[in-house]
């Protein structure tokens, strides 16, 4: 039996398995990512009519979130890890989200180990479960409203006609003199051929180096966004399809009934700013909201460079306990002419919360947003 | 080779792995293990049963397991997969090879007509009977205990949903699957690993080791980087066979990292039984 004639030889077998594996795991993937992607032509412009007529009514798919946004660690029930099923989790770290989507109806499940945070609607209905909290809560859309349909349909008809074209005009004029707007070389996401547009600030001064948006080439709908902060080519958030299918999702996914033993909540349209048709007011600005927490006051500045500045409500600060008081507390102090306060800094973004209630908020660095704080215009008195 | 002399050495083989699965079956201290892996469902079971408040929290679906019995089953897989069935099957794996050579028998296997490479396939073949026999085992304990205490019906999903009992059924036998593949993984780490040495506690803990330290190592978030080859890096990806529908993200590479884990340690193990010199 020749079994020790040639020793080197036998091990030669796991040694080429080895590698083989080796290479499937760490080379194929970066050779398919590097493969060029040959597709007509197509310029900026054109990109940004194609998003306006983009026709998509249903999809599925896969969606990888990453952020690394460089945010101090959290503290633990605020999220962080890499497979915590709570909506904040998404700040930070890798997470995986399924979605489906069908004309008023979706289906958004964030995954994580062992647990699922799904919110679904099928058009009259918005359920959110948690498994972790053994918890679904529903409330009734508004939108669902005859009367109020009616209006929005007279209401839309009485608007002037804007042709996608019109309304690509209108954003790059509203882009163009804060955002220089490129092509970039095409991409495949999820499979799929797609285009690359890059929109960048036209003045430094931001945090943000660009943004990197592809667009399918078949369908035209954006299948990946990349924000880079400047002068770095890892993404602080990274968020795309890793698999996409424009099949109209199986109606069943749409419908929701809480399991057995679960606790349900009910949520009324009048109660928190929860819901999509509370959403316009609260994104308004507009300080007279009642239980609105955040809406800004001032901006300093133009652009990217913007610092938008707000007021923490009366005796909120004060009365910030437990995990929130905690994490406040864990920022670094600075102070200036304008007054003292925290500072939260990470690669794209920095917010200081000043010791009179005021919080800014802006695509900028630290030094630019106390210089902020210091401007007359956010002084809001 | 002519078509008679081929029967015989089919014959042959079937025998080599009845004599093996009658060697792990047939120890004592195997039975001993079994009763260990068997107890932690009934354990559960019985102490949620008895406490009164029912149970609220705790690890996995432990608070899931009132409301249906398949839970128990759950639950019990997910507290034994970090260690328990890990130290099960590196016992068997470790055993496998440097066991023989311990006991000094392993050069009788190979001096009677049993070539060394049938001789890895039928250890590779128990150890692969055993691991689905264990984590069948602990699922078998927690269904049946399960729905003796808390009844069956519907089982609820992660995803919020609910599938029939026979659904959920299929689904538990898909996580039997799913883990028995994985811990075959470490199984053929074992085996490779008891061809090094004559010693099998040593080829058992060095596998334990190598379980918990990639267990550790993998929850270390600034070792990201190489989490995604860590042997137990997809072992609780297993969550994903109870959403609704069944999300394959974290089962596919799962499936592929422990398939060529069992590759590359199965023909290192290979590698090594053929050409070293065998004199215990």
């Amino acid at each position: 039996m020749s079994t020790t004639s040639r020793p080197a030889l036998r091990w030669a077998v796991p040694a080429g398995v080895t590698a083989l594996v080796l290479s499937g795991a760490v080379l194929g993937p970066a050779l398919s990512a590097s493969a060029e992607v040959e597709l007509p032509e197509r310029t900026p412009e054109q990109l940004l009519t194609d998003l306006q007529t983009a026709d998509v009514d249903a999809f599925s798919g896969t969606v990888a979130h990453h952020a690394d946004l460089g945010l101090p660690s959290l503290p633990s029930g605020m999220g962080g890890g890499e497979h915590s099923t709570d909506a904040a989790s998404l700040l930070d770290g890798s997470h995986d989200l399924r979605v489906w989507a069908a004309g008023n109806s979706a289906r958004v499940s964030l995954h994580g180990e062992m647990g699922e945070l799904t919110v679904v609607t099928d058009g009259e209905d918005l359920w959110t479960w948690s498994s972790d909290e053994q918890t679904a809560t529903h409330a009734d859309l508004p939108a669902h409203d005859p009367a109020a349909a009616a209006a929005a349909a007279e209401a839309r008809a009485a608007m002037p006609t804007a042709t996608p074209e019109a309304v690509t005009d209108a954003v790059l004029q509203a882009l163009d003199p804060t955002t220089t707007v490129t092509s970039g070389p095409n991409v495949t996401v999820a499979g799929r051929p797609a285009y690359v547009l890059v929109l960048e600030p036209a003045e430094p001064g931001s945090l943000v180096g660009s943004v990197r948006v592809a667009v399918d080439a078949g369908e035209l709908v954006p299948t990946r966004v990349q924000v880079f902060p400047a002068g770095s080519s890892t993404p602080a958030l990274d968020v795309g399809f890793t698999s996409l299918s424009f099949e109209t999702p199986d109606a069943d996914l749409f419908s929701f009934t809480p399991p057995p033993g679960a606790t349900v909540e009910e949520r009324t349209s009048d109660g928190h700013g929860m819901l999509p048709g509370d959403l316009p007011s609260g994104l308004a600005g507009n300080a007279d909201v009642p239980g609105d927490v955040w809406s800004y006051a001032a901006r300093v500045g133009t652009g990217w460079s913007t610092v938008l500045v707000g007021r923490v409500p009366a005796g909120a600060l004060a009365a910030a306990e437990g995990d929130a008081a905690a994490f406040l507390g864990a920022l670094p102090r600075v102070s200036g002419d304008w007054g003292s306060g925290r500072l939260l800094t990470s690669r794209l973004f920095s917010a200081l919360v000043t010791d009179d209630g005021r919080v800014l908020v802006g695509a900028v660095d630290g030094d630019t947003l106390t210089a902020a704080a210091a401007d007359p215009a956010a002084d809001l008195g | 080779m002519s078509a008679p002399e081929a029967t015989v050495r089919a014959g042959v083989s079937t025998r080599f792995l009845r004599s093996e699965l009658w060697l792990v079956y047939g120890r004592r201290r195997n039975w001993v293990g079994a009763l260990v892996l068997a107890s932690v469902p009934v354990i559960l079971a019985v102490a949620v049963r008895l406490s009164s408040s029912g149970a609220q929290g705790g690890p996995g679906f432990l608070d899931l397991i009132t409301s249906n019995g398949l839970f128990v089953a759950l639950a019990a897989l997910t507290l034994e997969l970090p260690l328990f069935l890990p130290v099960a099957v590196a016992t068997i794996a470790g055993d496998a090879v440097a066991g023989e050579a311990n006991l000094g028998t392993l050069r009788y296997l190979i001096v009677t007509p049993v070539d060394r490479t049938r001789l890895l396939a039928v250890k590779f073949a128990a150890m692969v009977v055993f691991t689905i026999s264990a984590t069948v085992l602990v699922a078998g304990v927690g269904v049946l205990l399960g729905l003796a205490l808390f009844g069956g019906g519907p089982l609820p999903t992660l995803s919020g949903t609910t599938l029939s009992f026979a659904e959920g059924l299929g689904r538990l036998a898909l996580i039997c699957g799913y883990i028995s593949l994985c811990l075959v993984a470490l199984g053929a780490i074992g085996l490779f690993v008891s061809t090094l040495t004559e010693q099998p506690i040593g080829a058992t803990i060095t596998v334990l080791v190598l379980t918990l330290a990639s267990q550790i190592m993998d929850a270390i978030p600034q070792l990201s980087a190489i989490h995604e080859y860590l042997p137990t890096h997809y072992w609780l990806a297993f969550g994903d066979l109870l959403r609704d529908p069944i999300a394959t993200e974290g089962l596919r590479p799962g499936i592929l990292s422990a398939l060529a884990y069992v590759a590359v340690f199965t023909t290192a193990a290979w590698a090594r039984l053929t050409t070293r010199d065998i004199s215990s």
